[in-house]
């Protein structure tokens, strides 16, 4: 088990570290790569101290000047990778008295909470959904929320998300249109950020259940007389659940890309807010750090589901 | 339709069986005829239609539907009905050529990493699976960042949506070239490359028009998710995602301009159910064993 999580951990790092240096020469290559939005041209030595701030006076990957350990250091990737390795993600193009871990480090825990609410959401939409859609299989009641989990795939949140504010907050009046802090601005945004994973969680789950409940040992249990609930949430969830485990990676990224979105509806102060921000003005460093900063969370959780689900499931473990 | 398929019955192979199965699916028949009237209609209809998606007319901004605008018009007084088929066009395009650009590179990739198998196959997959392993949307959005050029966003989502196709591909391609009559054609000396292309490829199509058809709506939200984020498509060109980001913005509680929101919404939700249809169809009608999987 170990051996596998650290070839997993290594090649994490390698494919983080693979995307970085790609960002890097793409970043380079890009026309017309001046990250400031200059109205005037400013007086040379402003140029040279703002070069010499974000080390644009350096080379991006090799410095060809000098053969020794300073060919890979003293290059803008290797002064980035080295505040990488100590946490700091460098200065902002954006905001030039900020750096990224100033704008980004409030911005965390907000994310955080918004995508761990919809996941929260989307489970709990999700597995009850699929769990009844399969009990009651062919029936009315079943194709309701087949429906149901079409209208999650087909509507997805940024087209779902003005229309609710439309009827719930313009119209209606009961729920605020943005905002964030109190628990009544999290309901809209948590269940728009939540949806379409609960859409596939809902499938999942059904399909899942409806073969296991077909199975010997169902009609067994059965038999012996165990109450229908403790048939279905006892013995056949154990193993239908399966496949919504081994979807909670996929999930994970679907709702933190959704955070993206509900963010910029419901003005959030969230990475998503940010990194669509930075993304549109051009700021390289901070989309690299939010980019960076999701794909961390990620990996992290699904670290966790992986080891989640060998616990579950101990045949993994075999094979 | 029938008569001709009853006399035909005695040589059905598993092509016109599917074929058939398809045709049957009413849900599939009916998007299939929405979906090509719209195309067509957003294809011709600008031709005859008086108002230009990009002319301006700010005396008539905000104007409700009428017979004159039957979707309204938008905040710069644009009418809403001809942006919608010009979007149409977007939309499409981009999905259609996004898809096309990971069809080709994932059909090749996989092809390759399971008619070669071994370490070309350990390596190319292992990258597969590290490049499945990003969260690819944030990964797009990057590259959006760098240039925000048109055949960008293709190679951008096409770059997103090939690792699936490869996955499939190379299944397929690793127990295909195991069989019969691919020692067959080895034996008679045909090359790699008339295998690949002649005995392969026919037999992993099936997986990959149902791979290729889901992938198509899949790629359409995605671009419509980009344009929402004002990261897709440039103004003056707009697309449904575009739509809908200009209809968030201007509504407010004093005015709900709700056929700003209600309409792309419509299109787009339409659209990309009529495309799942189809998708599931053709997976149901190329793959029967998928079908009871209550997916």
């Amino acid at each position: 088990m170990i051996p596998h999580f650290l070839k997993r951990a290594v090649s994490f790092v390698v494919t983080l570290f693979i995307v970085l240096l790609a960002t890097f020469v793409i970043m380079n290559l890009a026309p017309g790569d001046n990250p400031f939005a200059d109205e005037r041209p400013p007086s040379p030595e402003v140029i040279e101290a703002r070069n010499k701030k974000y080390h644009l006076d350096r080379p991006l990957l090799l410095n060809t000047r000098t053969l020794s350990a300073d060919t890979f250091t003293d290059t803008q990737f290797g002064i980035y990778l080295n505040g990488l390795l100590h946490g700091d993600l460098g200065p902002s193009f954006q905001y030039m008295d900020r750096d990224v871990n100033d704008v980004l480090g409030p911005a965390i825990p907000v994310s955080l909470l918004l995508g761990a609410i919809g996941l929260t959401v989307a489970l709990a939409l999700g597995i009850p959904a699929g769990v009844i859609a399969a009990v009651r299989y062919n029936s009315w009641t079943d194709r309701a929320a087949i429906t149901a989990a079409m209208g999650g795939v087909i509507l997805p949140n940024f087209i779902l998300g003005p229309l609710l504010v439309m009827v719930f907050a313009f119209g209606l009046g009961i729920l605020p249109p943005a905002g964030w802090g109190r628990p009544v601005d999290m309901i809209l945004p948590a269940f728009l950020t939540g949806l379409p994973a609960a859409a596939m969680i809902a499938r999942l789950t059904r399909a899942g259940l409806i073969e296991e409940l077909r199975k010997d040992y169902i009609r067994a249990a059965r038999a012996r007389g165990v109450p229908e609930y403790k048939v279905v949430l006892k013995h056949a969830m154990k193993n239908g659940i399966l496949p919504v485990v081994s979807y909670l990676g996929p999930a994970a990224a679907n709702v933190l890309t959704g955070t993206v979105v509900v963010e910029t509806i419901f003005a959030i102060p969230g990475m998503g807010t940010h990194f669509v921000d930075g993304a549109i003005q051009r700021d390289y460093k901070v989309v690299l750090g939010a980019v960076l900063v999701y794909c961390v969370l990620l990996m992290t959780f699904n670290f966790l589901v992986d080891l989640a689900y060998r616990f579950l499931d101990p045949r993994v473990e075999r094979t | 339709m029938t008569t001709q398929a009853s006399h035909t019955k005695e040589h059905h192979g598993p092509g016109q069986r599917a074929w058939r199965s398809f045709l049957q699916s009413k849900g599939a028949m009916a998007a299939l005829v929405f979906l090509a009237v719209m195309l067509v209609g957003s294809l011709l209809l600008p031709l005859l239609w008086p108002h230009h998606y990009a002319t301006a007319d700010l005396p008539g901004k905000f104007q409700s539907p009428s017979v004159e605008h039957p979707f309204g018009t938008d905040a710069l007084g644009r009418d809403l009905f001809a942006r919608m088929m010009y979007g149409a066009k977007i939309s499409f395009s981009v999905g259609i050529c996004a898809t096309t650009v990971s069809l080709v590179i994932g059909v090749a990739y996989g092809l390759i990493a399971g008619w070669f198998g071994g370490r070309v196959d350990n390596f190319m997959m292992r990258a597969v699976d590290a490049l499945a392993s990003i969260p690819f949307m944030f990964l797009v959005l990057m590259l959006m960042t760098l240039s925000r050029d048109f055949i960008m966003l293709f190679v951008a989502l096409g770059a997103v949506q090939w690792l699936t196709m490869a996955r499939i591909v190379r299944g397929q391609t690793l127990s295909l070239k195991q069989r019969e009559f691919v020692l067959a054609a080895r034996t008679m000396g045909s090359s790699t490359f008339f295998i690949l292309t002649r005995h392969i490829l026919p037999n992993v199509m099936g997986p990959v028009i149902v791979c290729a058809t889901l992938m198509v709506p899949a790629v359409m939200l995605e671009e419509a998710f980009l344009s929402f984020l004002g990261l897709g498509i440039e103004p003056p060109k707009c697309s449904w995602g575009t739509l809908a980001d200009d209809a968030r913005k201007v509504i407010n509680p004093v005015q709900t301009y709700w056929w700003l929101v209600v309409f792309p919404a419509a299109a787009l939700a339409v659209t990309l159910l009529g495309l799942n249809l189809i998708g599931d169809a053709l997976r149901d009608a190329l793959d029967p064993q998928q079908k009871h999987r209550g997916l």
